[in-house]
């Protein structure tokens, strides 16, 4: 059998001397869809954060198709197909929609092309030539999403991408996860909004204060077992 | 009223030098927030550089200038790739400190190696040449040139950072540098790039301020204050700005010389200080900060 597309063991990550993840180990297969779900403070973005670099992981915490990427600098995970949409967007507000979508593109590129993302989000060809920060909110996820996007994911970490927006906009936005797990993409998505995370994953762990409280497959997990993993109850 | 027309006109002229001089300071603060106290003393760095190539090599200064550009460019790169990049971080004051103390290793070093002398870049005939405007009115050939050089090189840096993908990410790394990581822009990279140009800038400064007046080791903090005060008139991170602010030093350091001489460097500060009171963000600041 080949080794999962992203693999962590015991994974731990600190801010300073605080300590955010205790031991997580866990797996994602290629072009799987994974929800992370859990109150605020369990962990889920620093997961994430670790995943993609920005925060320094043990010596062979993290393997990506085998190979031990904990230490890895953020820009060199791009270019092995991690790519993540970071919460609270971060687009580069001196930029214009066109050129965040381009910059997403600066070290990888594959199957996105512009006139692609233009394809699952038209708004945005619209306003391709204004600053990115004019954006309303759900607009700016789905430059954030396309930028992403941009850069050829083969796996795509989506940090809260509801986070404050309307329902009818997060429902545009959940609505093109398929189109992109269709290219083959796996994805990691870290939601509070359990009912979007359980109805677009494969399987499903539940954080609580940095350690796994729970992991299944969304149908086999009942109501009751969410709602202790979720709030240690 | 000529009189003074031919102040404004030779103001403007000193401020196409002064421009050259800030624009790489602007260029490093805006991507990477970085006050760098050596610039001044990288400016004259340069002029002894142009000058040592010239002399060594038994060349023109023109041609050694042509030279330089690319080795001043590698400096700049070696400097943040093995020295500023070490030092940046949430802590401001580091790289502060680390450019103070490059500032004074070149002032020694320069002194050591050329001593207190003064010298000049010799640049022929052209030097004393001017252009006749009518009505008793000149331009010397090579105000108008540094003129000139300010405007091409604040025209190809903004080509570069709105027309190029390396502009993009310059850009990107400036809004966000851990947003730029996450789209796989190396930024330590980008700053090493940002310093390079930065002094291939610097080259340029140092062609002009060398080939226009006599200039020795211990030059460099006066030109970085002149730096300093173009780039925030014009307003933190505007290469038209810097441009806009080196004028308005060159024309309040004129206008002062007109009224008296002794005024020349004083007029210059003053139109800082009434700037910094009136519009303390400058004439062109950043949109987005």
């Amino acid at each position: 059998m080949s080794a999962p597309l992203l693999e962590t063991e015991d994974l731990t990550a600190f801010y300073g001397d605080f300590q955010a993840l205790f031991g997580i180990s866990l797996t994602v297969n290629a072009g799987e869809t994974v929800a992370i779900i859990g109150a605020n403070s369990a962990g889920k973005s620093t997961f994430l954060k670790a995943v993609a670099g920005l925060l320094p992981s043990p010596p062979g915490a993290i393997r990506f198709e085998g190979e031990n990427i904990g230490g890895a600098r953020p820009f060199n995970n791009v270019g092995r197909g991690i790519v993540l949409v970071p919460e609270g967007r971060r687009l580069f507000p001196s930029l214009t929609v066109e050129e965040n979508l381009l910059i997403g593109g600066y070290r990888r590129r594959g199957r996105w092309t512009l006139s692609r993302v233009y394809e699952l989000f038209p708004i945005l060809a619209e306003r391709r030539g204004q600053p990115a920060a004019i954006l309303s909110g759900g607009q700016q996820q789905m430059c954030a999403v396309g930028r992403a996007l941009m850069g050829d994911p083969r796996l795509l970490l989506c940090d809260e991408i509801s986070l404050g927006l309307a329902p009818i906009v997060i429902r545009d936005i959940y609505a093109v996860l398929p189109t992109i797990k269709g290219e083959g993409t796996a994805l990691i998505v870290v939601e509070q909004d359990i009912v979007q995370a359980l109805a677009v994953a494969d399987r499903v762990y539940c954080f609580q204060e940095g350690r796994m409280t729970l992991t299944g497959r969304p149908a086999a997990l009942t109501r009751e077992a969410i709602h202790a993993a979720y709030f240690g109850t | 009223m000529v009189a003074w027309l031919d102040t404004l006109i030779q103001g403007v002229l000193l401020g196409g030098l002064y421009a050259l001089y800030a624009t790489g300071l602007s260029l490093i603060f805006g991507i990477m927030r970085l006050v760098n106290l050596a610039h001044g003393d990288l400016i004259v760095f340069g002029a002894f550089l142009i000058l040592a190539l010239a002399t060594a090599l038994g060349i023109d200064s023109v041609l050694a200038f042509a030279i330089a550009v690319p080795i001043m460019f590698a400096v700049g790169y070696a400097l943040q790739a093995f020295l500023f990049n070490r030092t940046l971080g949430a802590d401001i004051l580091a790289p502060l400190l680390v450019s103070f103390g490059l500032s004074i290793v070149i002032q020694n070093g320069l002194l050591e190696a050329f001593s207190a002398d003064t010298r000049r870049l010799p640049i022929g005939e052209v030097a004393g040449m001017s252009l006749p405007l009518g009505g008793g009115i000149a331009v010397g050939v090579m105000p108008l040139l540094s003129l000139a050089a300010a405007i091409v090189v604040v025209v190809g840096l903004n080509q570069l950072f709105y027309r190029t993908g390396l502009g993009r990410a310059l850009r990107a790394t400036s809004d966000d540098t851990e947003t730029a990581q996450l789209m796989g822009i190396d930024n330590e990279r980008i700053y090493a790039i940002a310093m390079g140009l930065a002094m291939a800038v610097c080259a340029v400064a140092a062609f002009f301020l060398g080939s226009r007046a006599p200039f020795d080791p211990s030059i460099g903090p006066a030109r970085l204050i002149y730096a300093f005060e173009a780039v925030i008139i014009g307003g933190l991170g505007s290469l038209w700005g810097t441009l806009a602010g080196g004028i308005v030093v060159g024309v309040a350091q004129t206008i002062g010389a007109r009224v008296n001489p002794e005024w020349q460097i004083l007029a210059g500060h003053v139109a800082f200080l009434v700037v910094l009171v009136l519009r303390p963000r400058g004439f062109f600041p950043r949109a987005v900060d």
